[in-house]
């Protein structure tokens, strides 16, 4: 089986075995659509991959190497899967990286329709979510508080039944 | 496939426009349900509070109780009332809602007829208390409604866990999913 040539944003080439493009669901759904199989010639050209720059491919294609082999993935029947609190321990590691790429690698397994790596990043995410205040979330996110006062207002009374956990807040972040 | 595939990228496309319409977010949607499946409830209700896109558009009610039953609802006696903090919500398998369900503390199934209408629209659970009567789940179902790892009561009451294959799970299987079980039943 010859390797697959992918071509990112920034124009760095890698080569790529058949089995790791697998991973990838938009990858494997376009061979597929262009009729190219494990039996078939690979393409003499590069496919170019363009909202993925290189850096950002280069952690992508490393992921899917390590994780060419599962076995298990997407399989309903295997108890072991459906955990959502826990992230395999080469994963914390590979996902020690700074902020901004792994945002960037979160939109290239998006893009690339790699399951296992967007639900182990996003997992990632949400860790970093917990435990931040909503002002401190904005802050990492880039989100806009676009309530107005009155809106805030409003929401207090909707929820009055929070009233304590909103005064927290409202203290804390919503200035 | 082609179409599908395109079906797809189409109802992201206008996902994104929505979303960026008054935020400049970092993910498009699909991205963000990944994440907030991820959430315990602090810290759903603190991304909540971060922005209007999140509190009023996102659609996701938070429910202290459901209660699924199979009798049909007179919608003129008992119409069906969605708001986003629910201490009781009661749904028939008739029911069709279209927001997404955060079920905090209990959730009680009685009915045998399916519930394609409504599980898919649970997307996260916080349980405390599970008790289902005369009805199936899947694995995957059970998963999601036991994900919190916090349920200390559950109750399968004629009703079976099974693979996709039909093949019954085992108790060791099921009982992995709830160490925080004081009854069971």
């Amino acid at each position: 089986m010859q390797p697959i040539k992918l071509v990112s944003s920034d124009g760095e080439i890698f080569e790529v075995d058949r089995d790791v493009i697998k991973l990838s669901t938009t990858l494997h759904t376009m061979f597929q659509d262009l009729g190219i199989d494990e039996a078939s010639q690979a393409p003499t050209d590069p496919i170019p991959i363009q909202n993925v720059n290189g850096a950002i491919l280069r952690k992508v294609i490393q992921w899917c190497v390590y994780h060419r082999a599962d076995q298990n993935v997407g399989d309903e029947n295997d108890p072991r899967e459906k955990r959502t609190d826990d992230i395999p321990s080469w994963d914390v590691e590979f996902l020690k990286i700074d902020q901004g790429m792994l945002f960037e690698l979160i939109l290239a397994a998006n893009y690339l329709d790699i399951k296992g790596l967007l639900d182990v990043t996003c997992k990632t995410v949400a860790n970093m979510i917990k435990g931040k205040t909503p002002e401190e979330i904005r802050r990492t996110f880039n989100i806009k508080n676009d309530f107005t006062p009155e809106e805030e207002e409003q929401i207090r009374r909707e929820n009055a039944w929070c009233e304590l956990m909103w005064k927290v807040l409202k203290h804390n972040s919503l200035k | 496939m082609i179409g599908k595939f395109s079906l797809k990228m189409l109802c992201k496309f206008f996902t994104a426009i929505k979303m960026s319409a008054t935020q400049g977010f970092t993910f498009p949607l699909n991205v963000w349900d990944n994440i907030v499946k991820n959430l315990d409830y602090d810290s759903w209700i603190n991304l909540m509070y971060t922005c209007k896109f999140f509190y009023y558009d996102y659609g996701m009610i938070s429910v202290k109780k459901l209660d699924i039953f199979q009798f049909i609802r007179k919608p003129e006696d008992d119409p069906l009332i969605i708001t986003p903090w629910m201490d009781n919500l009661l749904l028939t398998t008739k029911d069709k809602i279209i927001q997404k369900i955060f079920v905090r503390e209990k959730l009680y199934i009685r009915t045998q007829y399916p519930l394609t209408n409504i599980l898919p629209k649970i997307i996260k659970c916080n349980l405390i208390v599970l008790k289902i009567d005369f009805y199936n789940l899947t694995w995957n179902e059970y998963s999601l409604l036991t994900e919190g790892g916090g349920i200390k009561h559950l109750s399968l009451d004629g009703s079976e866990i099974q693979y996709s294959n039909n093949d019954r799970v085992l108790l060791e299987d099921i009982m992995s999913r709830i160490p925080n079980a004081e009854y069971i039943s």
